[in-house]
């Protein structure tokens, strides 16, 4: 089949790239494309369906791949050698894919695990097709040749049923309830099938009883479906419900998603019936096929998108700075990481042992559900390698952040429906266990500190929080039989509506916040340890020695051990019999220890699995805030792809327990907005950060996008705030991410401020507060602060307070903290971090002298009195602070720049420094000029080095540059300003432009004219090679000013070639739209690189000048804060400057260094080198014609009207002029 | 003429006479939570000059004032121009010439659209350009209308750009004649009308 067939068959499905890529990539060589040595490229190929609906290498060039990031290799190599296939709706990847892009990409790609489903929508010629993942109804972009088509037979209805039912809610097809009806018949027929076929159709079967994994997902599945239809019972037409047209829409919206997710149980019931019949699927036969006779191990297709922008990186110009962590690790070896990883997935199943030597099946699709869809979103093999981490605090934090997360579902699960479930009991279950890991850290904390009376006391209300729970748990459930034998979707009714367990449930939230803050007290005063415990107890087995390891070691108290045993060895029934968790994958990528999350993977389906059932009910009883998000594929301009968020039911009827949880509300989602914050600047903020991190700024972000707060509600969630549930549980999904408990530390230390003292934007980010408040987000209690924020406070607190101000606010933050609480030590602690941080790198001595006094005072006395030692190291600092002139500790550059761009890649120290192009002659030349000798001109020199000499000079400026320089438009004060570099840049920028023009008009001969500007053209090209673009802009100003531009014989004489070059130039200053060709250059760039300061100063003025320094809490509110967003503004455009301040690698020549200054320094004092005088020069060397005409190099400004004779006169004289005005004004 | 007509006006003037503050006042009139003065079109602006609308595209460059060798780049890309000068600094209303001169010599022109402004008008007590100066100085230039502005107020701003606005469609239905001509009716009575126009101004406020 030739492609235009095709294209015109189904053009309506392909679908323009959602970005294309500026210039075209350079077309990738076969050396290129085997840097992998993938032998088997092209056999691969020959099974990837879809990618044969990628075109010929000829489409391949016309269209760009829309590469989210470098593309590695030409699709060419593969496609275009089979026929076309019909279009196959659905996908299995059976490669990993995680791009690593920026977040700021307008493209969103999806990452792809292992056994992902994808049903596609449209693929693009370039081998990318657009989809969405059934798993979490995230929609992107995804290369084919990662995939393979599936379509087992089994299936094949059920995936039919999808399609229909997709199309039928998402196409828009006005079938009504009729054809809705006839979609989701059509599902159930599928999952008939598919029952019917793998004869399991009845409990009974043979096949059902004697395996636990295929009854599992045999009931998972039938749940799902059940729910399906109880979903579209809702639709409108059903006599019992009359909804409104969206809530119509979120109906379908659920259902196209609860249908997805049968699927993908669809898919996972039958991998494991597969396997269990030692048979392998379509997918899995060709799969081993292919990897027959190979190195399993090249088993990377080599096709569209590069994982790696570390090969890639040198290659193509589109370098981008974003590179993260993971891309580095995944570039190197991803290999061994896929294979080891299904090995792990493949022995955690239980299942019976993969044949050696096969390819890693990867059948267990659904765990590997993205729970953040985001193409950021962490590495699952990072998740699921359950490395230990060697360190108490991050141990503690991880487990944690489990335990949360297992007591959020729980609660959730109660509210929306009290019955004891077996899925509640496993939740339950998984809750004690976390419980009881998180207290063996808490132990271990307290061996190293005896006298942690606080932490014993947390420790033991931990306890009895949990025994609470068992007890209750055991009283839901007393009376009944096993629940094996009730209906297994029914459940047990638990009598007073789950109120109990869910106290209970609450209960334990609370305390382990405490025991967790309290053990990050201890640690944070003993210093971080190592932890000898045995590795985590994560698999579902109920027990597990290691379990009973960890209590011996802990020496749980006997009670308490007894009911956690009891508990384990549950009366209700164990679910299915788990295999034990398979050994710590090693991972020779990860270098340094992740912290564990431990979820295996049924658990993370399972916690899916709440997640819907919760969506469910939201959609159920309200408006559904949030959940059709999911749901509704689409292509979003912002880089995350939205996955479903859990939620929990907005019921109407609140209990009394849930009104409690009300009161916390405002404090709980101020709390998870504030980790958001935190995680954000986490996972931007270092280097190495584990992939667990990044995970959690995804989420951190999908949190602050629904989250609410009381201060400036949103219309949007304002239904949604009133249900403390919702809070509830996004506090506890904050949690996860965070360090430290939503609720429990809540309540060590009372906050004083109104919620009015703050505001935050959508983003999480504060946009406003009084000083006392900001001042305490400074000094959070149980959390370090925000990096960013706190950078930010260092560098512009002088523009909306004192120094002494600050200085004293910080004292009453100490003060009022009281004696009470045991929260108030680590504020003061923070206090006394904040005031050492500003003596030794924030110092400015001749503002902040003034606050001296307070402080001195203030070490001397009360923190004295408090933290003695603490005390006596501030009284060193302000000693050391009012003796030295400079910064006691040098900030690296800035606070801001480097911690916030972190993936910035600098210059290797490798790269070689290029040898000087500049002859001996020339040097020569230059020492004579220099000792009174001939003056050489720039033609003498190299272009290429002219530039590099200029860039050298211009970037010694720029990286010296101050933020505070930058301050409340410092540098355009009159007198005694402190932008010394700014003013010195600026100043040399000028300079540069008349030593061009004079350098042109010294000529006499038009011929040697045109020379010089061919010259200097090539140097502004070289500095554009450079990045420099404060020197190309300074050297195009004088090109393009009238002056020269006006020199017509001149410019006869220059090049068409040339003139090209000049044109390209042109096109990069260009200052329309608001510089956005310079702009979107500079985005891209990696240092070093020089941008052009003026548009930093532009932004600078305007941002200063266009927000007011004070803000109301909300409109029309009477009370006014500190417009913090002002400064967050102007801090960030700082930490963009301060991104590139970053020296070249560029060999000094010293002679040409001296040469230049003494021209600059001749232009500089010359009185001849301003505009009117450069202009009368240009007219005497070329007078003007009796018919003026447009400079042949005027640019595409509207036609100039051609001028009246008699403007000739005025033109002539009028350097004579501009000495006159100013007395012929007045 | 269903086409919407796209006009580029440059801000000139020294630093410190409240440009950003005019076109700050002007793009964005009412407060908006995410000023970002970054992102491309935050100097875009449609406005309806008499039942026509049309895009304004400004060019401002305020905060690089240092930066002369730039300023003819800015003005090559203009079709319109505001000379701002501060009330309260004879100074900034005197560089105002050189301004226009070098307008003048790129456009190859003797007159183009333009505005005299005169702004921080609310520091009528650091007033240290008397009104008439500035009249001089546009009657001297043939007539350029003439506005005293307070941006941080808000009293004549979008008048002033309305008022190029007008010039500058003037100038391109006309073609190469209009110049001085066109224009030098309209604008003289923008100068009487001003002094009034302020003082409605004041009493609303």
């Amino acid at each position: 089949m030739d492609e235009t067939d095709f294209s015109t068959k189904h053009s309506s499905i392909y679908i323009a790239p959602l970005r294309i890529e500026k210039a075209p990539k350079p077309k990738r060589t076969s050396s290129n494309a085997s840097r992998k040595s993938r032998p088997r490229s092209q056999p691969h190929s020959r099974n990837q369906s879809v990618s044969t609906h990628s075109r010929t290498s000829s489409h391949q060039q016309i269209t760009p791949p829309p590469t989210p990031n470098t593309s590695q290799d030409s699709l060419a190599q593969s496609a275009g050698k089979e026929p076309t296939p019909p279009f196959q709706p659905f996908l299995r990847a059976f490669y990993e894919f995680h791009p690593n892009f920026s977040a700021d990409s307008s493209t969103v790609t999806l990452p792809l695990n292992l056994g992902d489903v994808i049903l596609v929508h449209s693929v693009h010629t370039n081998g990318w097709a657009d989809g969405t993942m059934l798993s979490s109804g995230a929609r992107g972009w995804l290369p084919t040749n990662y995939c393979d088509e599936f379509n087992p037979e089994q299936l094949r209805p059920l995936l039919k049923a999808c399609t229909v039912l997709f199309d039928q809610f998402r196409g828009g097809s006005a079938g009504g309830l009729r054809a809705s009806q006839v979609a989701v018949t059509s599902v159930v027929a599928g999952v008939r099938h598919l029952l019917e076929t793998t004869e399991c159709l009845t409990r009974e079967a043979s096949n059902v009883k004697s395996n636990d994994g295929i009854r599992r997902t045999r009931k998972v599945l039938l749940t799902e479906l059940s729910t399906l239809v109880k979903t579209a019972k809702r639709l409108p037409g059903h006599s019992e419900y009359s909804l409104a047209k969206t809530a119509t829409e979120d109906v379908t919206d659920e259902m196209i998603l609860r249908c997805f997710k049968i699927v993908v149980r669809g898919v996972r019931f039958l991998d494991i019936w597969n396997q269990r019949h030692n048979l392998q699927n379509d997918f899995i036969a060709e799969e081993a096929g292919g990897a027959q006779g190979e190195d399993a191990d090249d088993h990377i297709p080599p096709t569209p998108p590069a994982d790696s922008t570390a090969h890639s990186m040198g290659s193509t110009g589109s370098v981008r700075g974003d590179q993260t962590p993971e891309g580095n690790t995944e570039g190197h070896d991803y290999r061994s990481r896929s294979s080891s990883v299904s090995h792990h997935r493949g022995s955690q199943r239980g299942s019976p042992p993969q044949p050696q030597g096969s390819h890693p099946l990867p059948s267990t699709p659904y765990s590997q559900t993205p729970r953040a869809g985001s193409p950021s979103s962490p590495d699952k093999e990072s998740f699921g390698s359950q490395l230990q981490p060697a360190y108490a605090l991050a141990r503690l934090n991880v487990t944690h952040d489990v335990l949360l997360s297992y007591l959020g579902s729980y609660i959730g699960r109660l509210y929306h429906e009290p019955r004891f479930t077996p899925q509640l009991q496993l939740t339950q279950q998984e809750s004690v266990k976390a419980a009881r890991e998180l207290l063996a850290i808490v132990e271990a904390v307290e061996a190293r500190d005896p006298q942690a009376a606080a932490l014993v006391f947390a420790k033991e209300a931990m306890y009895a929080r949990i025994s609470t729970l068992i007890s209750a748990a055991r009283e839901a459930v007393s009376g009944c039989g096993r629940l094996e034998e009730v209906d297994e979707e029914e459940g047990i009714m638990i009598p007073d509506g789950g109120k109990k367990l869910a106290d209970a449930a609450t209960g334990c939230v609370r305390g382990a916040g405490e025991c967790v803050a309290k053990s990050k007290f201890v640690i944070e005063k003993i210093g971080d340890f190592e932890l000898h415990l045995g590795p985590f107890d994560i698999g579902l087995g109920i027990t597990t020695p290691e379990g009973k390891l960890i209590d011996d070691a802990i020496g749980l108290s006997a009670a308490a051990k007894a009911e956690l045993e009891r508990q384990l060895m549950p009366p209700p029934p164990t679910p299915e019999k788990i295999p034990p968790r398979p050994p710590p994958k090693e991972d020779p990528l990860d270098e340094k220890p992740l912290p564990t999350l431990p979820f295996s993977e049924l658990e993370v389906e399972r916690l899916t699995m709440d997640t819907t059932m919760a969506e469910s009910n939201v959609a159920s009883s309200a408006a559904a805030p949030c959940s059709p998000d999911a749901a509704s594929p689409r292509r979003s301009s912002s880089a995350s792809v939205i996955a479903p968020l859990p939620q929990l039911a907005p019921s109407s009827t609140q209990d009394e327990n849930a009104g409690g949880a009300a009161q916390k509300r405002d404090m709980d989602a101020k709390t998870s907005l504030q980790k958001s914050i935190r995680a954000d600047s986490i996972g931007a903020a270092s280097i190495t950060t584990a992939d667990y991190t990044i995970a959690s700024s995804v989420r951190g972000s999908e949190l602050s996008m629904t989250s609410t707060r009381a201060t400036t509600p949103e219309p949007a969630s304002s239904t949604s705030i009133s249900t403390p549930l919702l809070t509830l549980d996004l506090t506890m999904m904050g949690s996860q991410l965070s360090l430290e408990s939503g609720s429990g530390s809540e309540i060590l230390v009372p906050e004083k401020l109104v919620p009015e003292d703050l505001t935050f934007n959508k983003g999480g980010q504060i946009t406003g507060g009084t000083l006392p408040a900001l001042v305490e987000r400074l000094t959070v209690h149980d959390s370090t602060p925000d990096a960013v924020f706190v950078a930010t406070f260092y560098l512009t607190f002088r523009l909306f307070t004192t120094p002494k101000e600050f200085a004293q606010s910080l004292v009453d933050r100490f003060d009022s903290v009281g004696d009470g609480p045991a929260g108030a030590a680590p504020v003061r602690l923070r206090v006394y971090n904040v005031f050492k941080g500003w003596l030794e790198s924030h110092w400015r001595k001749t503002i902040d002298d003034e606050a001296l006094e307070t402080i001195t005072s203030f070490a001397g006395s009360k923190l004295k009195a408090i933290l003695p030692a603490a005390g006596k190291r501030l009284e060193e600092l302000t000693e050391k602070v009012s003796s030295t002139d400079g910064l006691l500790v040098p900030r690296l550059v800035s606070g801001i720049g480097k911690a916030t761009t972190a993936t910035t890649q600098y210059t290797l120290p490798e790269t070689p420094i290029p040898t000087p192009a500049v002859t001996r002659n020339q040097l020569s030349l230059l020492r004579s000029a220099l000792t009174g000798g001939p003056n050489p001109t720039v033609l003498d020199f190299d272009p290429s080095e002219l530039a590099r000499q200029l860039t050298l000079k211009e970037s010694k400026m720029f990286c010296s540059i101050l933020p505070e320089e930058l301050l409340a438009q410092e540098w355009t004060k009159k007198r005694g300003s402190l932008a010394t570099n700014v003013l010195a840049m600026s100043s040399l920028s000028t300079d540069l432009a008349n030593l061009v023009a004079e350098t042109i008009l010294d000529a006499t001969d038009p011929k040697r004219r045109a020379v010089l500007i061919k010259h200097w053209i090539k140097v502004a090209d070289r500095c554009l090679e450079l990045n420099n673009y404060d020197s190309l802009m300074a050297i195009m100003c004088t090109l393009n000013t009238s002056t020269i531009g006006r020199l017509k014989r001149t410019w006869e004489l220059v090049s068409y070639k040339t003139k090209l070059v000049l044109d390209h130039l042109r096109a990069v200053i260009d200052v329309s739209k608001n510089h956005a060709v310079l702009r979107a250059r500079l985005r891209g760039h990696v240092p070093p690189c020089l941008p052009f300061l003026g548009t930093y100063l532009t932004d600078l003025t305007f941002i200063d000048v266009g927000n007011p320094s004070k803000r109301p809490v909300s409109e029309g509110s009477a009370k006014q804060l500190i417009n913090f967003d002002k400064h967050v503004k102007t801090a960030r455009i700082i930490s963009e400057l301060q991104r590139f301040q970053i020296p070249y690698r560029i060999a000094e020549v010293s002679e040409m260094q001296e040469w230049i200054d003494a021209q600059i320094d001749r232009v500089h004092n010359s009185k001849t080198a301003d505009v009117q005088h450069l202009y009368r020069r240009s007219l005497l060397l070329e007078p003007r014609e009796t018919q003026p005409r447009a400079a042949p190099v005027e640019l595409s400004t509207p036609a100039a009207p051609v001028a009246p004779k008699e403007s000739q006169k005025i033109d002539l004289f009028s350097w004579a002029h501009a000495f006159k005005v100013p007395t012929s004004t007045t | 003429m269903q086409h919407r007509r796209e006009y580029h006006i440059v801000i000139l003037g020294a630093g410190g006479v409240g440009k950003s503050c005019l076109t700050s006042q002007f793009v964005h009139n009412e407060w908006i939570e995410y000023y970002d003065p970054t992102i491309e079109d935050v100097y875009r602006k449609v406005i309806d000059v008499d039942g026509r609308s049309c895009i304004l595209e400004i060019l401002d460059t305020a905060g690089t004032e240092q930066f002369t060798a730039m300023r003819e780049i800015y003005m090559k890309a203009g079709q319109g121009f505001l000379l701002v000068y501060s009330i309260t600094s004879l100074s900034t209303l005197t560089e105002l010439s050189d301004l226009r001169d070098q307008i003048l010599r790129i456009k190859e022109a003797d007159s183009v659209p333009l505005v005299i402004v005169g702004n921080k008008s609310d520091l009528e007590e650091d007033r240290a350009v008397r009104r008439d100066r500035a009249i001089m100085l546009s009657q001297k230039w043939g007539r350029v209308p003439f506005y005293e502005t307070s941006a941080r107020k808000r009293q004549n701003v979008d008048e002033v750009f309305l008022d190029l606005c007008r010039q500058m469609m003037r100038a391109d239905v006309g073609g190469s004649g209009s110049g001085g001509g066109a224009g030098g009716g309209g604008p003289s009575e923008k100068v009487a009308q001003t002094p009034r126009k302020k003082r409605r101004f004041c009493v609303i406020l």
